[in-house]
């Protein structure tokens, strides 16, 4: 807590006024005026109160000692148990700039466009529970400085005969790229701070602890050498394509390959250990069953990422409701024969069977990626494979695929059945009707299942938090 | 009044087929039963022609036939024509009979087709544009089970009857159309439907390298580029022709399918639909 010098209230930081503010007197102060004893900035900690969950053991930072009512991870409604704790001091912070208030109309403006969305997610009681959380990221910073020598070549043709001349290319490279920011807390999904990214780093202050005052903070637990390969082949490749657009190189093809991991020599890439910093995430989780969704605001941008499940009774509801004006056209435009209309669904069932492979296989494998911190984790260290061979390009075994599930049996039987009654030709409508029954069952039945498992992605499995160690590295 | 009117042409009718033997040159009773009825509506010229080759209808039922089909002479020409034997498809048979009956001429066909064990519809002319193929497809599906049933006169009548409606400008039921398109409705209203909910449901894409590089602090100068030439390959591929032939192929075909096309349109005009029962 942060005494108010003024009448010994709580200091909390004011988003609107960027300033410390008395919540009793309305007292301004600076927030680099106001620190505790332990919070100078030659000591490398500071001290902050431990929020625990007793359910998924999820952690949250916060410098008050006032107590936490629920858990932002896991969404249980209980009191978190807290202790005090020294937790490393991050370089920089960038402060929220976006309000509670900016904050819930951004999300607010998104849900009412997500119609399928469970009316749950649009709760008034349940927006309020946006809860500021400052999210440590790793800020990398990649410099090159040195004298560079690569080959190119340039194809052209005389008469019968096909010329290539090869070349040796050469200058002096002086790049930097800084602040390359990625979320170093492992309970913040990566797949959430992706899509609110950006951070604009130009915003970014020098940490001072009484930032955090009126906020929580998440721990840093995720090993700093993580995103170390990412930002490396960042800065390589768009300095190389830097280079392939000097003037005096246009008319010359470089045949250095982008990914190529010799090319951190040839450019003389240097990437020092990251620095801490803090970004600003306004944070809600909805909690259904045993499957959490979460809402995110990016708290310096207002850029709003949501899980959003589709609601299986709103999906078959908007079914109905966009089938009549479809009605409507169709009887304007066509008069179809039974046996047209069998074809018809007949295609129709197996194009929803080669949907269901092409999404399935999606979902498997965003899952199979996304679970596993660990698998991403070797794939990235692993640098003498090139990129994106190793990027979840690999074939989904057959086995694999079907623990996904059953779901296309329904389109499956509708067209064997519609085959069947091809070649059985009966005379009467009613078998054709009914082969067209089939299908839209099937085709119903295929999609549930298609959007079963989407929900399955869109959300998340309740978080079991086994905090032991953490990252003495860096 | 109406009914007397309707009397009046069919008393006409049976006198005239006792007044004109044509059955002289008959040899069997059978083929007797086969000739046809005919009777031209005095007001417009148009006729109808009744022929049950495969003796599907009874004596009386020709003659009701025939009464019920004289009020769509008031538009075209309607015949009835029975077969029990047909190489053909019955679509090209039923086209093929009208216009040999009645050329080019409005009207509308009526053919029940014991070989492919199929009715048919078949119009032409200001006829057509009424009794489209839609609904003559619709007309034979409505009436379909009374030829499986084995009552042809039903099926016959029943078919003239909504001829006759939709010619006086009435509305006939469509129950396929609407069943037909009411599943397919669904069908595609359950697919557009899932790619409207995850396109609703979609966050924005994560952002792209540039936009991420946009966002952080960056410098790039690169001086004193040099460029030096070390070697060259040389080799020997002759330009092929293979562009030139190529379109003359494309122009080649382009003859052949205009001349296809005059072959197969042309001549014949009209159409209808039909269903097998
Ligand atoms: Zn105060
Ligand atoms: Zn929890």
């Amino acid at each position: 807590m942060y005494e108010c010098p003024n009448c010994g209230g709580n200091l909390k930081f004011d988003i609107a006024t960027q300033q410390l503010k008395c919540d009793y007197c309305l007292t301004q102060k600076d927030p680099y005026e106001i620190t505790k004893e332990k919070d100078a900035e030659e000591n490398n900690l500071f001290d902050v109160t431990v929020f625990t969950c007793p359910q998924c053991g999820g952690e949250i930072l916060s410098t008050d000692t006032s107590i936490a009512e629920f858990c932002s991870f896991c969404g249980a409604s209980t009191i978190l148990t807290s202790r005090i704790r020294q937790e490393k001091r991050p370089s920089y912070i960038i402060p929220f700039q976006q309000t509670k208030a900016a904050c819930k109309q951004a999300y607010i403006a998104k849900m009412r466009r997500a119609i399928f969305a469970p009316d749950e997610l649009k709760h008034e009681k349940y927006i309020d529970g946006f809860r500021g959380i400052y999210i440590p990221y790793w800020a990398y910073s990649v410099s090159q400085k040195g004298s560079v020598h690569l080959k190119g070549e340039k194809t052209y043709r005389k008469g019968d005969y096909v010329y290539t001349d090869h070349y040796d290319l050469s200058g002096d490279i002086d790049a930097g790229y800084h602040d390359l920011s990625y979320d170093a807390s492992s309970s913040f999904s990566d797949t959430i701070s992706e899509k609110i990214a950006p951070f604009d780093v130009k915003g970014t202050k020098r940490f001072t602890p009484s930032f955090l005052s009126g906020f929580y903070a998440d721990t840093a637990d995720v090993d700093s050498r993580l995103y170390r390969n990412d930002v490396i082949r960042l800065a390589n490749a768009t300095s190389l394509d830097a280079i392939r657009k000097q003037a005096e190189f246009r008319d010359v093809t470089i045949t250095d390959k982008k990914t190529a991991p010799s090319l951190s020599n040839t450019l003389h890439t240097v990437c020092p250990s990251p620095e801490r910093t803090l970004y600003p995430v306004w944070f809600m989780s909805y909690r259904k069953g045993d499957r959490v969704a979460y809402a995110t605001v990016n708290g310096q941008t207002g850029k709003v990422a949501a899980d959003i499940p589709i609601d299986i009774r709103k999906y078959l509801l908007g079914t109905i409701l966009l089938a009549l004006p479809v009605f409507l056209l169709l009887n304007f435009l066509f008069t179809f024969k039974p046996a047209f209309t069998l074809v018809l669904s007949l295609l129709l069932a197996v194009f929803t069977l080669v949907l269901y492979l092409v999404e399935i296989n999606q979902i498997c494998r965003q899952d199979l990626r996304t679970e596993d911190r660990g698998f991403q984790f070797k794939q990235f260290s692993n640098e003498t494979d090139s990129e994106g061979k190793n990027h979840g390009k690999e074939k989904i075994p057959p086995t694999e695929f079907l623990k996904y599930g059953k779901g296309f049996l329904g389109s499956l039987i509708a067209i064997l059945l519609a085959i069947w009654i091809f070649i059985f030709n009966p005379v009467s409508d009613l078998w054709y009707y009914g082969g067209a029954i089939a299908s839209l069952a099937g085709v119903l039945s295929t999609v549930m299942a298609i959007i079963q498992k989407y929900n399955v992605l869109a959300t998340r499995k309740l978080p079991q938090f086994d905090r032991k160690g953490g990252d003495d590295r860096a | 009044m109406l009914k007397r009117i309707k009397k009046i042409p069919l008393i006409l009718l049976l006198i005239g087929c006792f007044c004109f033997p044509q059955t002289v040159h008959a040899e069997t009773e059978d083929e007797l039963a086969l000739d046809p009825i005919v009777w031209e509506n005095p007001e417009t010229g148009y006729k109808v022609f009744l022929e049950d080759d495969a003796q599907l209808l009874s004596p009386e039922n020709r003659t009701q036939l025939a009464a019920e089909m004289q009020q769509i002479t008031a538009y075209g020409n309607v015949v009835f024509k029975s077969i029990s034997y047909n190489s053909y498809s019955a679509s090209f048979y039923a086209g093929d009979f009208y216009h040999d009956t009645f050329g080019q001429s409005s009207g509308t066909l009526f053919l029940i087709d014991m070989d492919n064990r199929e009715i048919y519809i078949f119009s032409d002319g200001a006829v057509y544009k009424t009794i489209t193929t839609s609904y003559a497809n619709t007309i034979t599906d409505n009436v379909y089970g009374y030829a499986s049933r084995g009552d042809y006169y039903g099926c016959a009548s029943n078919a003239y009857q909504q001829i006759h409606s939709l010619l006086a400008g009435r509305k006939i039921a469509q129950p396929m159309k609407y069943i037909n398109n009411a599943l397919l409705a669904l069908i595609f209203a359950a697919l557009i439907n899932y790619f409207l909910a995850k396109l609703l449901s979609a966050n924005a894409a994560k952002p792209s390298s540039s936009e991420i590089l946009s966002a952080i602090s960056t410098k790039f100068t690169f001086s004193n580029p040099r460029k030096q030439k070390i070697s060259q390959d040389k080799i020997y591929r002759p330009l092929s022709s293979s562009s030139s032939s190529s379109s003359s192929h494309h122009s080649s075909g382009s003859h052949r399918s205009s001349g296809s096309h005059r072959s197969s349109g042309g001549h014949r005009s009209g159409g209808g639909g039909g269903h097998r029962f």
